[in-house]
């Protein structure tokens, strides 16, 4: 939908106090929150245009709002590059959030290795690899390559996959096989978030049967 | 969450445990070191205190370890968080036994236990010398630690060497020098240094027999900025109880800075790391009624500058590492760093100061 009628210049307050609770709720548990304020792969609701005023806008607000968090860390744009014609668009956004931001939370962007010296906005590089047995040697290639570049920032593996979610056979991607995949992740000495899909509410359909 | 969203799904419950086996140990000071064990098996390390290790099928791992220390050794169960006691490791290389059951296992070797916060029995002392595996603090890039023990000190706690019961743990920053702080200011070109200075506060021992005992800087010169530390050992000192005369070496002369005086005694040039001088305050600090020692914003580069002049040291020579220390000769013994920092800054760059004052006592278990 490229054109919900959405009031570009208000706010919907109610929304934005949900999320501070679920902000502050994780916090209390102990948990840090990768903040997503767009997706592109999965062409999602996008009313604005990259670059516009609206964009800057939202993304201003955002940090502003939910930076006082210490548990937030911002991830700029899932899959920014594979929808969105605008391929310099996270060396744009990304000083811009650094710049709002006064508490400096680690920020990237999903999932474009960025580690050049040029890049300094990325504080960490966010990864998607699925599957045990895929993480080790991948990482340790990885951290190979940052330190032969001189810029060495942490790994995250942002999606692993979900439990349960898209199996080839059943049982293969369990929660028994995510959690070896996130040892496999640590133990290469990079990191992971764990996430779950969301088949109802916002979501979008993920499977025939869910979106039938 | 998911489409579920009920108590089926269980891979948080499982990455707490992750969480746990993690957050039990330096997690971030250990590098991956497969090349310590058989895959499948994997290792993270950092060599001489932890080695943590995941074994996705249920076998016996050979670990290899540094040197001839022991450590304690733990299972941990990655499907129930369960930890399971083992007699300690020791090297040169360690085979577990079986792992307890099926599935994926971990084990955590440590010279210290996080999880009870205490000691292995040869750490029967308290007082922050013993803390060796612990972020002192950090500010900026710049990271401040307590250094590991020397060699000397492990040989004296597992008997090996009763007659010679030394322990010489110290903190400081520098370059790549025992993982010390890699991202430092340091390496500096002494003729760039434009400020150095240090404080440090320590509680002393007191009252016994026999003590021998002393709280210095030291900081180690090369030739190279990458280079070994070549050019010498310097090591202003502030306090010392029972030194023997020759300890010291041949007095060079003396100089006033900042109203303290200094005499500066040669130990002359030690195997492959230069000249060794030690500037001693005279008089030195005098404990207070609670034992503390206590002196800030020495300024270290008038020492250095002392040194430069004579001809001892160069002024193209590179300062690798800067860390106040102390050595005790008397076991069952405590001298406490309660604090130190430093200042430093190089011509064209802003000052540093790490730690912040007051950081070490903060950081204490």
């Amino acid at each position: 939908m490229k054109d919900p009628g959405f009031d570009l210049r208000r706010f919907n307050v109610a929304y934005w106090q949900r999320f501070e609770r679920m902000l502050a709720y994780a916090r209390q548990k102990g948990m840090v929150v990768s903040v997503i304020p767009f997706i592109a792969a999965q062409v999602l609701v996008t009313p604005y245009a990259a670059y516009s005023e609206e964009e800057k806008l939202y993304y201003r607000y955002m940090v502003a709002r939910l930076a006082p968090y210490s548990n937030v860390t911002w991830d700029l744009g899932n899959e920014h590059d594979l929808h969105w014609k605008a391929p310099d668009w996270a060396d744009y956004m990304g000083p811009l959030v650094k710049q709002w931001d006064p508490y400096d939370h680690l920020t990237s962007v999903h999932n474009r290795i960025y580690r050049s010296p040029g890049n300094p906005w990325n504080d960490m590089q966010l990864i998607q690899r699925w599957d045990p047995g895929a993480q080790k040697d991948f990482f340790l290639e990885q951290r190979k390559q940052q330190a032969a570049s001189g810029r060495i920032i942490p790994l995250i593996n942002e999606e692993y996959g979900y439990e349960d979610l898209w199996e080839k056979k059943p049982g293969d991607r369990n929660a028994d096989s995510r959690r070896r995949c996130a040892w496999e992740i640590c133990m290469a000495g990079a990191y992971q978030t764990t996430g779950e899909t969301a088949n109802r509410g916002t979501g979008f359909p993920l499977t025939p049967a869910a979106a039938g | 969450m998911n489409g579920r969203g009920d108590d089926t799904m269980t891979l948080l419950r499982g990455n707490a445990h992750l969480v746990d086996f993690f957050t039990s140990f330096d997690w971030w000071r250990t590098q991956p070191r497969n090349d310590l064990v058989q895959a499948p098996a994997m290792c993270l390390a950092e060599t001489g205190e932890v080695y943590a290790v995941y074994l996705p099928q249920p076998r016996r791992v050979k670990v290899t370890l540094d040197g001839p220390l022991s450590y304690r050794a733990r299972w941990f169960n990655p499907r129930t968080g369960q930890w399971t006691r083992l007699a300690d490791a020791a090297g040169p290389v360690w085979e577990s036994p079986e792992p307890p059951g099926e599935g994926d296992w971990a084990l955590l070797l440590t010279t210290y236990d996080w999880t009870t916060r205490e000691w292995k029995s040869y750490f029967n002392h308290d007082g922050l010398q013993y803390n060796n595996n612990q972020w002192a603090g950090e500010k900026g890039s710049l990271r401040v630690r307590f250094g590991p023990p020397t060699a000397s000190w492990w040989t004296t706690h597992n008997g090996n060497r009763p007659d010679f019961p030394v322990s010489a743990p110290w903190v400081g920053v520098g370059s790549d020098w025992g993982n010390l702080s890699s991202n430092s200011p340091l390496p500096i070109k002494l003729s760039e240094l434009e400020v150095l200075k240090a404080s440090l506060s320590a509680t002393v021992p007191r009252g016994k027999p026999n003590q021998m005992f002393k709280v210095y800087w030291q900081l180690y010169f090369s030739d190279k900025p990458d280079g070994k530390f070549n050019r010498g050992e310097f090591a202003p000192t502030v306090y010392g109880v029972n030194i023997p005369s020759n300890h010291w070496g041949t007095v060079l002369g003396s100089t006033v800075v900042d109203g303290r005086q200094w005499r500066f005694a040669d130990q002359g040039f030690s195997s492959g790391m230069g000249r060794f001088i030690i500037p001693m305050l005279e008089p030195q600090l005098a404990p207070d009624a609670n034992g503390v020692v206590e002196i800030r914003d020495v300024d270290i580069k008038a020492l250095i500058d002392w040194c430069i002049a004579e001809g001892f040291y160069r002024a193209e020579d590179y300062c690798m590492v800067i860390l106040a220390g102390w050595e005790v000769w008397v076991q069952d013994d405590n001298l406490r760093m309660n604090d130190m920092a430093f200042t430093i800054k190089q011509k064209g760059k802003p000052a540093v100061t790490i730690p912040a004052w007051t950081t070490l006592m903060t950081k204490q278990p």
